[in-house]
């Protein structure tokens, strides 16, 4: 395309966006006379352009509303909302030619004649008295007004001299642009083009004072050598210098043009503005005064002007003075006239985003950006080889290359920021579109619009944001009358508010309508299935609408064109989220709904862990890494299973885990001896002692929190995210790819992949899972034990104390062999039998079956089940003792009796030897309160005893190990009965008697071994050292027996 | 020159048939290198490796055509192309030599050859003692990039 031709789309395409803006701004204040000026003169050089490029039907458009907008400035017509969107309207017109002639390079066909008949009957409809056609005979008097052209010659090139400094290139384009901005259609100018600004046709006996100081090209220079020079002064500078280059240009271009047209209430007003500080008075203000003169001369502006423009000033000194007093007596106001500055600024800051700036393509930038990123990586492998040498005479120079490359990729990334104004500029024309169309009154207040982000995110937002803004002028805010009867204001607000926080950029999406209503929400819910009756009763309400953000969530079927308030969310969700952004929501019915996006600041370079599994090394973006935590046995952190499920206790909740093995597609099996890791993962929950720990990377992703597990963590590295080729794109799991500083090339995952290849249907349920977690939590005492709860028969409900579960399987029914007339399995390279668990009929037919796996030593054994219902803290208090075989008893567990198994006896039906049938039962019921202390070291055979002996009536103190029951002595600890294991490590059982039974006052409490070594020279040595009893572990009965016959002839003895 | 370099193709082995491709599409011609595999890709999809700070993703051309792993025991060499901006590695056994084909006349694909290897070839060339197949790498990548979109 032709430079020029695209020089002038970009151009135009700028100024139409803020001419759009603009517009709404002048509805809203008609008379601020700086918005008016600002558009009347983007519109009048977009005209003057397409005359220059020959472009019809552009300038003809464009000329029709000029017309207008002219009308508007000379005060002939008065500013409706009618113009206004006609006006609009032509704009949207401008637009779309201009799309055209993107695609085409020439004008599209169209018929512009309805448009500009309906803009100049306004233009005519009120404003009889100018009538276009009396322009010619003042324009040509401009363009021959030789003079003042020359001064502005002169002045363009001065400043140079006049600065005492050399400009910087975006200063000198100013005035050269400004200079090209009017001096360019000049030529082309049709006779009638009627409207410059120095043309106002107001009635007037000669020049006014505006012309004959050189219209607004030679005041554009004086207010620029004023803006830049003034900061500076030795005097004054404090003054000028803490409003903003931008800001102070535009408001010194305004005061001028004020004051030379004479304009006092203008001048008054922007005077004021400009000085923002307390302490400026009557000297300060002579100071100024001198300074202005100084600069009027070096203009070379004809005496006479001069002292009438000095004249003029004299006319603001009152209002500078208030200003300034203002300041002094009420700090307040400063929020007043920030808001002020903020109004006048507006215009004048975008009008030098482009005039301040230098137009580089995004290509270019985008190159840059990337070869910065290959320095980068190149240099983080430099560091990495110097690192390995030590003393290497590479390191200083080294280390100057990183930083310096360091500042390099900074800057090149600062290129790329924007600020998110630039996203937000079409919004005010669409909240006043759908006002009108919906009749509301609307505000939309947007604060922070300079906050910058990189550009590529701030595509990525545009329209999210767009959409969510509508959404809340469409359905959030109410119609006036409805407001008026909720007791608000007729207007209501939506407020955008962006801010940086720590490397991220918030957004906020504030809006004081009515709020999202649960109720509907609710019901939406359950229509679409998302949720049933029962979980959305748990639900808060802040856990209930955040369904709008639900995938499946759509109120297509509501009530506006727009339809229900939800459409879409969760396309704005995902599209944030796409970006490594969260947004979050809080809404009050009837007050309003706020909106917050988080995002990253920039999507190119971003610090990462680099974690491993299988082998393979990944990144994951630290953004998505909310905590890390190392799980461990025996540290505070284990994984747990329910079904299978593994799940990680985390402070007050249960966090859902995912392998990165099986999410990668790693083998995980459990036959699958080649993959080492899945056996570890597994071992892990059968070997409670197996010092083995995986590291968890806890990741949130919208309301859904979950850990992925990974083997290893290496380190955070800086790095640069590159795409993956396209023919990857659709592998969600990853968001793009890198090379690390030993030029390895890894994949970066990205946790929201992972979470939606996980469970797509999860994320809204986390919300649920906490409040299990929370309630769980409060039941939780100081006695409680884990417990498994699971269903075997009809109707009865199980538990078994968690720690004596090794494991819990699902094993394919075919795999279940019958040999020696009982159920087997074959189990990591052993064979496993299998027990029904009482009150099951048999094995079911197909498929899986639910089976517990215990383990002590070299026995293991499964317990068939029904099903696994769930794993409850709480007490294991025996209520009802049974006499069944295979039950400890009955006991209220989550509110439900259930019935608490003997694992003992499962053991002793899969393994004869293990424990031998007796017949005897005799058992005499011990006195309450009768302590028993039980050392051992097995927490299997802890557990298994706990309930047994609290079941007999025993009240049972478990230790873990000799030392511990000898501390138990010394502290005065009282026990009616010892029972020992004998092999422990440490201190062994023979020995612990051996100390126990010499002196203290446990000399002659009886104590009971326990042990797997039965044979008859354990048994002596054990009675050698004072053993009362000596008993084969797992011996239930004979356990029972013994205590009460011991007990007893304590008793007897007493 | 312009035209008989049109004519010349970058000649490679795959289960020993011999393919080319155009010398102009051929970036770099490179030996066993260290690619990084990416779990869940499509199998013709080996991984993505390092060429000087750029990553280029790996084809697996035995894979894509439909030859079994390799058994040799050698090491896959890649010839790096670009393809609608990205660059692309094809691993394949080996590199052969460039060859000018600017006399032989290119025929058509024989109407029984397998659909895989029609889609993908051009055309054939007859040279002394064997057959010379045409790779075509657009669509090599394009189809592949349909295959892994469906």
């Amino acid at each position: 395309m032709d430079d020029l031709l695209n020089e002038f789309l970009t151009e135009t395409a700028e100024s139409i966006d803020v001419v759009d803006v603009e517009l709404v701004k002048l509805e809203q204040d008609p008379n601020n006379k700086g918005v008016l000026d600002n558009i009347f003169r983007l519109v009048h050089t977009i005209k003057g352009t397409c005359g220059f490029l020959g472009l019809p039907r552009l300038e003809s458009v464009a000329h029709a509303s000029e017309n207008v907008l002219g009308k508007f400035r000379d005060g002939e017509l008065l500013v409706t909302p009618e113009a206004v969107t006609v006006v609009l309207e032509s704009l949207d017109r401008i637009k779309e030619i201009l799309s055209g002639l993107e695609q085409t390079e020439t004008e599209p066909e169209g018929d512009d004649g309805p448009l500009i008949g309906r803009l100049d009957a306004i233009a005519e409809g009120k404003g009889a008295a100018a009538k276009p056609p009396s322009q010619p005979a003042t324009a040509p008097e401009i363009v021959a007004s030789t003079e003042p052209d020359a001064s502005l010659a002169d002045a363009g090139l001065d400043p140079d001299a006049g600065l005492g400094r050399p400009l910087k290139p975006g200063e000198v384009a100013l005035d050269e642009l400004e200079r090209a901005f009017m001096e360019a259609p000049g030529p082309d100018d049709e006779p009638d083009q009627p409207s410059a600004p120095q043309a106002t046709p107001k009635p007037m006996a000669g020049a006014r004072l505006f012309e004959r100081a050189g219209g607004e090209d030679a005041i554009a220079v004086m207010a620029h050598l004023l803006a830049n020079r003034l900061p500076r002064h030795a005097k004054i500078g404090s003054f000028f210098s803490v409003i903003p280059d931008d800001l102070r240009k535009a408001k010194f271009l305004g005061l001028l043009t004020a004051l030379f047209k004479e304009d006092e209430s203008s001048s008054n007003n922007v005077m004021a503005s400009i000085i923002g500080q307390p302490g400026f008075g009557n000297d300060q203000f002579d100071v100024l005064a001198a300074e202005m003169k100084a600069v009027f001369k070096e203009v070379k502006l004809a005496a006479d002007v001069c002292d009438d423009a000095v004249m003029s000033l004299e006319l603001v000194r009152d209002a500078a003075l208030a200003a300034s007093e203002k300041h002094v007596t009420k700090v307040k106001a400063s929020a007043g006239a920030a808001n002020d500055d903020h109004d006048h600024g507006g215009g004048g800051s975008v009008e030098k985003r482009t005039s301040q700036s230098i137009r580089v393509s995004v290509d270019l930038l985008e190159d840059l950006m990337n070869m910065v990123s290959e320095l980068v990586l190149t240099r983080n492998q430099l560091l990495q080889m110097v690192r390995e040498k030590e003393d290497s005479e590479f390191t200083v120079p080294i280390q100057r290359l990183s930083q310096t490359t360091t500042e390099l990729q900074e800057g090149v990334m600062k290129t790329r920021m924007q600020p998110i104004g630039n996203a937000w500029a079409k919004l005010p024309r669409i909240v006043r579109d759908l006002s009108m169309d919906l009749d509301k009154k609307i505000e939309l207040d947007m604060r922070g619009s300079e906050t910058e982000l990189d550009r590529q995110v701030l595509e990525l937002i545009k329209d999210p944001l767009t959409h969510m803004v509508r959404n809340s002028a469409d359905h959030g805010i109410e119609t006036p009358p409805e407001r008026v009867a909720m007791g608000k204001t007729e207007h209501g607000t939506i407020v955008l508010n962006a801010y940086h926080e720590g490397g991220h950029i918030i957004i906020e999406i504030r809006d004081d309508g009515r709020g999202i209503a649960a109720d509907k929400i609710r019901q939406k819910a359950l229509e679409k299935g998302l949720a049933s009756e029962a979980e959305l009763a748990n639900m808060s309400e802040a856990q209930i609408q955040k369904f709008v953000f639900h995938a499946g969530f759509s109120t297509a079927a509501a009530v506006t064109s727009v339809s229900g308030r939800g459409v879409g969310m969760d396309v704005v969700r995902t599209n944030i989220e796409k970006i490594g952004g969260t947004i979050d929501m809080v809404s009050v019915e009837g007050k309003g709904t706020t909106f917050q996006i988080k995002i990253p600041l920039t999507l190119a370079i971003v610090s990462a862990l680099i974690v491993s599994a299988a082998g393979e090394r990944f990144a994951v973006p630290q953004i998505s890494v909310l905590e890390l935590v190392r799980a461990a046995d025996g540290s505070d952190h284990r994984i747990e299973r329910i079904k299978n499920t593994p799940v990680l206790r985390l402070r007050n909740r249960l966090l859902p885990l995912v392998y990165l093995n099986d999410i990668l597609g790693f083998k995980k099996s459990a036959d699958g001896a080649s993959d080492q890791k899945a056996q570890d993962a597994d071992k892990k929950v059968a070997d409670k002692d197996a010092p083995s720990d995986d590291f968890i990377i806890v990741s949130q992703v919208g309301a859904f929190t979950f850990g992925i597990v990974v083997d290893q963590v290496y380190d955070t590295e800086e790095i640069v995210v590159k795409p993956v080729a396209p023919i990857l794109k659709d592998l969600s799991i990853y968001s793009g790819n890198t090379i690390l500083g030993d030029g390895s090339v890894i994949m970066i995952l990205d946790p929201n992949g992972i979470a939606e290849r996980t469970n797509s249907g999860v994320v809204q349920e986390s919300g649920a899972v906490d409040e299990k977690a929370a309630a769980n939590q409060l039941t939780i005492k100081d006695e409680s034990e884990s417990l498994l709860l699971f269903g075997a028969g009809a109707k009865s409900r199980k538990a078994v104390p968690l720690p004596l579960v090794a494991r819990l399987e699902d094993i394919e029914v075919e795999k279940i062999e019958l040999s020696d007339g009982r159920h087997v399995v074959q189990y990591r390279g052993a064979l496993m039998p299998i027990v029904l668990a009482e009150g099951l009929s048999g094995l079911k037919t197909e498929g899986r079956q639910a089976v517990l796996v215990f383990t002590d030593g070299d026995y293991t054994m499964g317990l068939a089940v029904d099903e696994i219902l769930d794993i409850v803290e709480d007490h294991a208090d025996i209520k009802i003792v049974s006499g069944k075989p295979g039950m400890v008893g009955s006991a209220i567990i989550g509110g439900k009796a259930t019935e608490v198994i003997d694992v003992a006896y499962y053991l002793s039906q899969a393994f004869d030897d293990w424990l031998k049938s007796r017949d005897q039962n005799s058992g005499v019921a011990p006195e309450r309160g009768t302590r028993i202390l039980l050392i051992d070291d097995s927490a299997f055979f802890r557990n298994m005893l706990k309930p047994l002996l609290k079941v007999a009536g025993y009240d049972l103190t478990c230790v873990d190990h000799a030392q511990a029951a000898i501390d138990l002595r010394d502290k005065g600890e009282h026990f009616n009965l010892i029972i020992s294991d004998i092999d422990m490590p440490g201190m062994d059982g023979f020995e612990l008697a051996g100390i126990l039974k010499k002196d203290g006052h446990w000399a002659h409490t009886p104590m009971v071994a326990l042990s797997s070594f039965s044979s008859p020279k354990h048994l002596e040595r054990g009675r050698a050292v004072g053993f009362d009893d000596y008993i084969a572990k797992f011996d239930r009965k004979a356990l029972l027996e013994c205590l009460s016959q011991q007990l007893k002839l304590q008793g007897d003895a007493a | 020159m312009a035209s008989s370099l049109g004519h010349e193709f970058v000649t490679m082995r795959l289960e020993g048939q011999l393919l080319g491709i155009p010398v102009l599409s051929v970036q770099d011609v490179l030996s066993a290198q260290k690619i990084t595999s990416i779990p869940l890709a499509p199998a013709w999809v080996s991984g993505v490796l390092n060429l000087r700070g750029r990553i280029v993703t790996a084809i697996n051309m035995r894979e894509r055509m439909g030859f079994g792993k390799r058994t040799d025991g050698g090491k896959d060499m890649s010839i790096v192309v670009e393809f609608r901006g990205e660059p692309y590695s094809l691993q394949i056994d080996r590199v052969g030599d460039v060859l000018n084909l600017e006399k032989e006349v290119m025929e058509k694909n024989p109407v029984t050859m397998d659909q895989r290897w029609r889609e993908v070839s051009r055309g054939i060339y007859r040279l002394d003692g064997e057959l010379l197949a045409i790779l075509d790498v657009e669509t090599v990548l394009g189809s592949a990039e349909s295959s892994a979109a469906a």
